[in-house]
């Protein structure tokens, strides 16, 4: 049982750190940015890139994975939400062009790294932890962390900053931000960037976890989706717990009826929770100063 | 204005050039080998994956039949004209091979000589109805189900490996030579196991061994619950249908339970090179299960050269089998159409029907199919052996040792 909660804790948090990402790009703009698991995916490859094939320090492989996200978050966001805000003003159709996005970045991993898993080394520790029943490892203990930090840290962020409050602002009504003197274009730019980082840093912690794995990109995207829809969007928090409850409902029905039952049980937690409370958890509408 | 017009025509180009790519991800299609603006060449369209879970066997499967194609090619074509491959990707999905079979061959019809049905048995299993209404030749790797066992319910597909359950009879076997009574299985949910699963099960029987079985979803990334369960069941020894990276996570799994019992992979498992996923410690009591190839003896045949010059890492430690799968079915093309001296689908069908094809032509040692079986009658248990992670090469005909 323990062992059972631990792996859904772990595979919870990959997904949480993928809401994550997502709500980063989402609540200036609107957009659920579908890439957004593609560039994690990309962020294992170019770790292993990195520390296995050019041998560059782990310190340095961790900030060029972070750009390396970045670069790819910019570029979705130039290619691929921005023309359409040109063309006719509306993003309703950029989950389409973001999914275009995510193959077009699979696509590219593949062609230059094949579609073999590929081992990313965890530069700390490989010595197995017991506790409660259960055992971890370093890597999973840090991803567990690292799902429940960046989003209690971003949570606090952008309620309590005046640039997150500006994203905020943005995010429940656009014309009036812009009035007010937001750049909504220079905003929705930087959030892409930095959902981008924070995906490529996502891509770093979880490849020892993972491996560098193209295969995965579509996955991880699917259930982050479904964890920013169980928890709430535009919610942190909401994703977090949203990511941990899919992942460890998952892994109990996958565990104890079959693999066939646990993408059943998510979606059925799915329906029953988006009846209940058409927000989500974490998504309850509420009427804020900003 | 300038610099938002140029921002916008840099946007346009790559999003044409990200499209661009897309589509040769997805389902796009390109031609190899001979001139496509010939009418006189023989058509071949290759339903396979480039992209997604088994394109591990798919990009292999491909470069097989370019390399054949190459070859014939270069030596006068099949009865006198060149071969023309057009690849479809179904991104390893049963139903878009499903729709994009369909799509070709409603919209070019007659175009194609020969079908090459999908990169994985369920692929090639959901194909043979529409191979069936279309009436065109076609060859796999396997059929998923068995069902070209009975010729009457596969009438065009000519499958390149034997019986599905040759590979089990042979893991079956080392199990019960190694004395298992009592083993575990984990096998990944995705079809393609499945199928491989439902062959094994069977094998263990008629051995007297018992088995427990747990499954797993392809979105797992550890196997830390699955493992545990077998462990408490008290197996002696684990045979894991696991395809890419869930092969390192059985093992990795087995490590942090401290478990040290004996685990077998299926063919699957040779797919991916095993020691680049754990650390050599993982390694111990490891096996897997290797496809017998041998070298085909054109030695300035493309296969040859492909298979010299092939990165290993592409298709993990079975490179030779699947590039050889591909291969085959060019030559299975050829030497049909050679005897029949035509290239209808009935003449090509009825012709494989009695065919054998001998070594040094094939990567198995004899292909043969006959009037009652499409499969590969034969290969047997004998085509496949059971050793030490990591020693693939080292296996006696594996040519490239």
């Amino acid at each position: 049982m323990a062992i059972t909660i631990w792996t859904g804790l772990v595979l919870g948090s990959i997904y949480a750190l993928v809401a994550t990402g997502f709500t980063i790009a989402m609540i200036p703009t609107g957009v659920f940015n579908f890439a957004q698991g593609a560039i994690v995916v990309g962020g294992t490859f170019v770790t292993y890139q990195l520390l296995v094939t050019s041998k560059v320090p782990w310190g340095w492989a961790l900030v060029l994975t972070a750009f390396a996200g970045a670069v790819l978050g910019f570029l979705c966001e130039v290619l691929a939400v921005r023309p359409l805000r040109w063309a006719r003003g509306t993003l309703d159709n950029a989950l389409v062009t973001t999914v275009g996005a995510s193959t077009a970045i699979i696509g590219l991993i593949g062609v230059k790294w094949g579609y073999l898993p590929l081992e990313v080394p965890f530069p700390g520790s490989l010595r197995n932890v017991r506790f409660l029943g259960t055992v971890a490892s370093p890597v999973e203990i840090f991803t567990v962390a690292a799902a429940v930090v960046s989003a209690l840290a971003l949570e606090g962020l952008f309620r309590y900053t005046r640039r997150g409050q500006a994203s905020l602002a943005v995010a429940e009504d656009r014309d009036p931000a812009m009035l007010r003197g937001v750049n909504v274009s220079r905003l929705s730019l930087v959030a892409f960037t930095a959902a981008g980082a924070f995906g490529g840093l996502v891509g770093f912690l979880i490849g020892p976890i993972t491996y560098a794995n193209a295969s995965f990109g579509a996955t991880i995207a699917l259930y982050g989706f479904v964890a920013v829809a169980f928890g709430g969007e535009g919610s942190f928090i909401g994703g977090l717990l949203g990511g941990l409850v899919v992942g460890i409902v998952a892994t109990f029905a996958t565990t104890y009826l079959g693999a066939n039952y646990g993408d059943l049980a998510v979606l059925a937690l799915l329906l029953a929770t988006l009846a209940l409370r058409p927000r989500g958890l974490g998504g309850a509408a509420s009427a804020r100063n900003v | 204005m300038k610099k938002r017009r140029l921002a916008g025509g840099v946007a346009a180009l790559a999003i044409a050039i990200a499209t661009s790519v897309t589509a040769c991800a997805s389902s796009g299609s390109t031609s190899t080998a001979a001139d496509s603006t010939s009418g006189n060449a023989i058509n071949v369209l290759d339903v396979t994956a480039t992209s997604g879970a088994t394109a591990i066997y798919g990009v292999q499967e491909t470069l097989g039949l370019q390399a054949a194609a190459a070859y014939y090619n270069a030596h006068g074509g099949i009865l006198g004209r060149k071969i023309n491959i057009t690849v479809v990707n179904d991104n390893s999905d049963p139903a878009t091979a499903t729709a994009l079979l369909t799509q070709q061959l409603t919209s070019n019809p007659g175009k194609y000589t020969m079908v090459w049905a999908g990169e994985e048995g369920t692929v090639s299993a959901a194909l043979i109805p529409i191979m069936k209404r279309y009436d065109v030749f076609a060859t796999a790797v396997n059929d998923g189900n068995n069902a070209c066992e009975q010729a009457s319910a596969c009438p065009n597909l000519f499958t390149q490996s034997g019986p599905s359950s040759a590979a089990e009879v042979t893991d079956a076997a080392a199990l019960k030579k190694a004395g298992y009574t009592k083993i575990g299985i984990i096998a990944d949910q995705a079809t393609y196991d499945q199928s491989e699963l439902s062959y094994m099960q069977p094998d263990l029987q008629s051995d007297g061994i018992s088995y427990d079985t747990v499954t797993f979803p392809p979105s797992a990334v550890s196997l830390t619950p699955e493992m545990s369960r077998l462990k408490s069941d008290g197996v002696q020894a684990v045979f894991a249908l696991a395809l890419g990276p869930s092969a390192g996570y059985v093992l990795t799994a087995r490590s942090a339970l401290g478990w040290s019992v004996p685990v077998q992979f299926d063919v699957t498992g040779s797919s991916t090179d095993i020691t680049t996923l754990v650390p050599q410690s993982d390694l111990n009591n490891v096996t897997e299960t290797i496809q017998y190839c041998e070298d085909i003896q054109h030695n300035d045949s493309a296969f040859n050269l492909l298979l010299k010059n092939t990165p290993h890492q592409l298709a993990g430690n079975i490179i030779c089998p699947i590039v050889g799968d591909g291969w085959g079915g060019i030559v299975l093309l050829a030497k049909a159409a050679e005897k029949a001296n035509s290239l209808s689908p009935s003449a090509l069908d009825k012709a494989s029907d009695t065919l054998k094809i001998t070594a040094n032509e094939v990567s198995n040692p004899t292909k043969c199919w006959s009037s009652a079986d499409h499969e590969d009658v034969c290969e047997g248990p004998s085509y496949y052996e059971v050793v030490p992670a990591g020693k693939l090469m080292q296996t006696r005909l594996y040519p490239l040792g």
